[in-house]
């Protein structure tokens, strides 16, 4: 039977910076989000950057303050 | 939950309150934290003093103390700091003067002094009306009145009152001070104000609250001058040997109102004389201050900022340069060179932080514990404050910090799987982008939560567990082996570590998951995801792996390397609603069961099955990583590896020397390996050996003086072990068959308990297991509990020939120590079952004759191989049960005050605190608020 495991990708540190996603910019947030992605086509990406702008564009910041979802414990949100 | 889980003050019968003595502890406030260290008298000294020329007592209240502000950021230490002396500050927060010249009296005599400055803030004046000073309960929340000492002047003689002062504390303002007209005054005025102003406007109410009384400090016939005058003519004759130095500390609302400080300045004047001075230093801060700003006070209350704290200290320097022959000294910091790294795992379950060293692990903890939500996911300020009150540091001190996850490729994989999913989609995202948010942003958050302005790094979320397990592992060169839900897109990772080095070999990625598989199972059986699946593993041996077929053949593929593939047809995690489906109900007979009904044979079948089929392939996963990375030794970590059973089996089917489990092998330990990854990535040529040998010890430690400021100041009943004779006493309790609730030492880092916060009682006793489970844990009683054993007798008592330090192995017991029992074929009562008296050590052998080892030696933990050396002089057997100190679905006990509530709401008899015990029935009745059982529901 043929193996189920993949070979990782080697080039990437372990460890790198959050300075690419610390930007204030919307459309450079976003592109350096993109090129963070590993296993995504240029198809895929181009597929999910609307969606990105979509989300990024209509949260609301309050909820980096909320701490009160520890009391919802939920798999969905554990896994994401 | 308190506001912080140290208690910093403590019941004192001189002075009413103080701190809790010899006690280093990180205090939040407002939006930050401070650190206080304190000494042997309860004072705010810091243990590194200098010996300086000229020697000043300071007293004071809380600006004095340094209210706000770490020790050596408050104007006394930078006296210190400027100039030649040395001063011993003996100020007290929330002291009135008549406190702070009893704690001079009491406590100056042995540190001599040329020098006394003295801070009287002007609300000080009121305070000594009082007999008892408002505060709010560390228990109950509750606002409370805290008795304290006070004076009256009767027949021109001061009078002191309330010594011994009372423990008691009212809820309501004491109306009446014995023998103090004025007080009582006083008290019906401040009432009658908070009533005036709890219908103003919020800024009026809190001026007039806070500043109540301040007009009266200018004019000397008031009630609190009247007063005053005496317990500072009193201070006067107790320093008359001294330069007596006074600086009036005034409102923080005058200096902002820019107020003349004259009147009240030329009453404290009619105290000056050839000893006493008094200075003004209220014009230098009016001048200083700049509103919104905290140039001079902080913006949350009337306390100093570090800016004040430096402008006094030079205001003070000044007087003590030009008057006292103060010599100015060269500044002595020394640069900290430390590279300190503390690494964050949370937004997903098991919130923790670690803090190393120069590679070095000093703290780590699970916010859990902290905030009593068990698997607590939210960010973990807790567990970061401790972290820093253990490194003794600010977070300006850390070098960086790292979290354990990369969030964008969970972003990734996230949107792929939301198309994956089709219809699905716009549910699934709309569900999952606003936890999403907060890991992308937890920049931020950290910054925000923190006040952090250096790097932030992220890691691989399967990096972060393999660090976690092998630089703190005795090997050298190891196989390492990650198992888990998902990590990003990881399920499981083999990798291999070298010296300082991690290399990825092979990956398994989502959604082919045997975490997942095994969480699919928790589900189905009635259990909670990410924190049942020990139950399920414990109920496995009950059952008859009758349905390992039907899994193999319809829900994975098993390869021999490991690796395996799931059939999606049968599960739903992956639209995020539920973990199976209703194809998945129909290959087993039905829906997944409620949780709290009766688990039935189908449930322990099951178990059976997915515990089999779990071993199958976590041992080909092991077996394939000795073969591509050609090591002697393996290490594991992720949730998977929490799996004791399977771990069990990993010495006899594989050919690895040895095996080495991280034991906080869930999320938790990923804050653990991510700052570990970091460092050893930017300082590859550190030694491993700086690293290894973790001890599972690494959280809070509560001294004997702070065990005893809690004890003292609920004044429960309590006695103190004779020296040397702790251990001794401690197995005679047990002997008796007496359940102990165990407190002592560091608290451990990961799920178990390993005897620092640990229920333990005689394992001989065969109906032990079944008064564990029902009268003090209140769960299902199918549960085993573990031993905790001499490491000197492993191989008499076990099937195993190693040390078990981290409770993450199952083995056989002895069968030397084996009794012949009925078949319990077709019996469905647990009960029944678990009454079985299957060895000598009944209550720790599971039905299948296994146990989940715990090994003591004495470096690990000498006073729980002290006691279990006793005990084993008493029974024969130096073995004890060892559950962990919580009720169901309650964190692990982290606090005297954690302890002291568990064992109050269960049936345990004996409450062991460091060097002290409790017995339950010498306590006072316990009056619990909580509503525990709706709170800590079962897993």
């Amino acid at each position: 039977m043929e193996s189920f495991y993949i070979d990782p990708t080697k080039s990437k540190a372990h460890t790198i910076s959050t300075a690419n996603i610390e930007v204030e910019d919307l459309d450079r947030l976003i592109e350096n989000l993109l090129l963070e992605f590993q296993n995504s086509s240029e198809e895929e990406k181009n597929k999910y950057r609307p969606i990105l702008k979509d989300w990024l564009s209509s949260m609301d910041d309050s909820v980096l303050s909320q701490d009160d979802e520890k009391k919802v414990r939920d798999f969905l949100y554990e896994m994401f | 939950m308190a506001l912080m889980f140290r208690q910093v003050i403590q019941y004192d019968s001189k002075l009413g309150h103080k701190f809790v003595p010899n006690q280093t502890a990180c205090v939040k406030y407002g939006n930050g934290t401070y650190l206080i260290e304190t000494d042997k008298n309860g004072f705010r000294n810091s243990s590194k003093k200098r010996k300086g020329k000229l020697k000043i007592v300071c007293v004071g209240d809380s600006f004095t103390a340094g209210d706000g502000v770490s020790n050596q950021y408050r104007f006394t230490d930078l006296l210190e700091e400027k100039y030649d002396c040395e001063i011993l500050n003996l100020a007290g927060s929330g002291y009135g003067i008549d406190q702070q010249v009893l704690a001079y009296e009491q406590y100056a005599k042995d540190f001599e002094h040329d020098i006394v400055l003295f801070f009287p803030f002007l609300d000080d004046l009121n305070r000594n009306l009082l007999p008892a000073r408002e505060g709010i309960d560390r228990s109950s929340g509750q606002r409370v009145y805290i008795p304290k000492p006070y004076f009256t002047m009767e027949n021109g003689e001061l009078l002191l009152h309330n010594i011994p002062v009372p423990k008691e504390r009212k809820t309501k303002p004491l109306q009446k001070a014995p023998g103090n007209k004025a007080a009582e005054f006083s008290h019906k005025i401040l009432n009658k104000a908070e009533s005036v102003a709890k219908r103003l406007t919020k800024t009026f109410k809190t001026e007039i609250l806070n500043q109540s009384w301040y007009p009266e400090s200018n004019d000397i016939n008031s009630d609190r001058w009247k007063i005053t005058i005496p317990i500072i003519n009193k201070f006067k004759e107790l320093t008359k040997e001294k330069s007596l130095l006074i600086f009036p500390l005034p409102y923080k609302i005058s200096v902002e109102r820019k107020e003349s400080s004259s009147r009240y300045m030329s009453i404290f004047k009619t105290f000056e004389d050839k000893n006493t001075k008094v200075y003004d230093i209220s014009e230098t801060l009016r001048k200083s201050h700049i509103p919104g700003e905290e140039t001079v006070f902080l913006n949350i209350c009337w306390h100093f900022s570090h800016n004040g704290n430096e402008l006094v200290a030079n205001e003070i320097g000044n007087v003590l340069k030009s008057k006292y022959g103060a010599t100015p000294i060269a500044p002595t910091k020394t640069e900290d060179k430390t590279v300190r790294v503390l690494g964050i795992s949370c937004f997903y379950h098991d919130s923790a932080a670690c803090i190393i060293e120069d590679g070095k692990i000093i703290a780590a903890a699970q916010e859990e514990r902290f905030t009593r939500v068990k698997h607590d996911k939210s960010f973990p300020l807790n567990a970061i404050n401790y972290c820093l009150e253990e490194s003794k540091v600010s977070i300006h001190q850390v070098s960086k910090i790292v979290y354990y996850d990369l969030e964008t490729w969970t972003i990734e994989r996230a949107l792929w799987n939301s198309f994956e999913i089709g219809d699905l989609k716009d549910e699934f995202w709309s569900a999952a982008k606003q936890s999403l948010y907060k890991k992308l942003f937890l920049p931020k958050i950290i910054r925000n939560r923190t006040g952090y302005e250096g790097e932030i790094f992220k890691c691989q979320h399967h990096i972060s567990h393999a660090a976690g397990a092998f630089y703190p592992s005795p090997f050298k060169e190891a196989a390492i082996l990650v198992i888990d839900g998902v990590g990003e897109w990881a399920c499981s990772t083999i990798a291999k570590g070298s010296g300082s080095k991690i290399e990825i070999i092979k990956q398994q990625n989502y959604p082919h998951s045997l975490g997942l598989l095994y969480s699919a199972f928790t589900y189905y059986t009635g259990f909670k995801v990410n924190s049942g699946e020990y139950k399920l593993m414990g109920l496995a041996p009950y059952g008859d792996p009758k349905y390992c077929d039907i899994i193999k053949e319809h829900l994975i593929e098993i390869n021999e390397d490991g690796s395996i593939q799931l059939n999606l047809d049968y599960f739903s995690f992956q639209e995020g609603n539920r973990m199976t489906n209703s194809k998945f109900d129909e290959l087993f007979g039905g829906p997944a069961r409620d949780a709290e009904t009766d688990i039935t044979m189908k449930e322990m079948d099951l178990a059976a099955s997915i515990q089999k089929v779990t071993e199958e392939v976590v041992i080909k996963m092991a077996n394939h990583a000795k073969m591509v990375t050609n090591c002697d030794y393996l290490v594991m970590s992720g949730g998977v590896a929490l799996n004791c059973v399977a771990n069990g089996y990993l010495f006899d089917n594989t050919s690895f020397k040895d095996i080495y489990f991280q034991p906080a092998a869930g999320d938790a330990g990923g804050a653990m390996g991510c700052a570990l990854a970091w460092y050893y990535e930017n300082f590859p040529d550190t030694d491993k050996s700086t690293t290894e040998n973790m001890s599972a010890y690494l959280g809070p430690e509560f001294s004997s003086d702070e065990i005893l400021a809690f004890i003292d100041t609920k004044d429960y009943p309590y006695h103190q072990f004779e020296t040397g004779k702790r251990a001794a006493k401690i197995s005679e309790i047990l002997h008796e068959d007496l359940i102990i609730g165990y407190f002592d030492g560091r608290m451990e880092f990961g799920p178990r308990a390993l005897g620092a916060r640990s229920i333990i009682g005689n394992p001989l006793n065969p109906e032990m297991q079944s008064k564990l489970n029902l009268k003090i844990k209140y769960r299902e009683s199918f549960r085993p509990f573990a031993p905790i054993f001499l490491e000197e007798r492993t191989s008499e008592y076990f099937d195993f020939d190693r040390p078990s330090p981290h409770m993450l192995i199952v083995k056989q017991v002895n069968k030397n120590l084996l009794k012949q029992t009925e078949s319990n074929e077709g019996e469905e009562d647990l009960l029944k079952i678990i009454n079985q008296v299957r060895s000598d050590i009944p209550a720790i052998t599971h039905v299948d004759n296994s146990a989940r080892l715990q090994s003591v030696n004495e470096d690990q933990n000498k006073r729980v191989h002290d006691i279990l050396k006793e005990f084993e002089k008493k029974s024969g057997k130096g073995v004890l049960i060892n559950t962990s100190f919580n009720v169901r679905g309650e964190p692990i006990v982290c606090t005297p005050e954690d302890a002291y509530r568990c064992f109050m709401r269960t049936e345990m008899d004996v409450l062991v605190l460091g060097d002290f015990y409790l017995i339950k029935e010498e306590q006072p009745k316990f009056e619990d608020t909580d509503s525990w059982r709706e709170t800590f529901v079962l897993d």
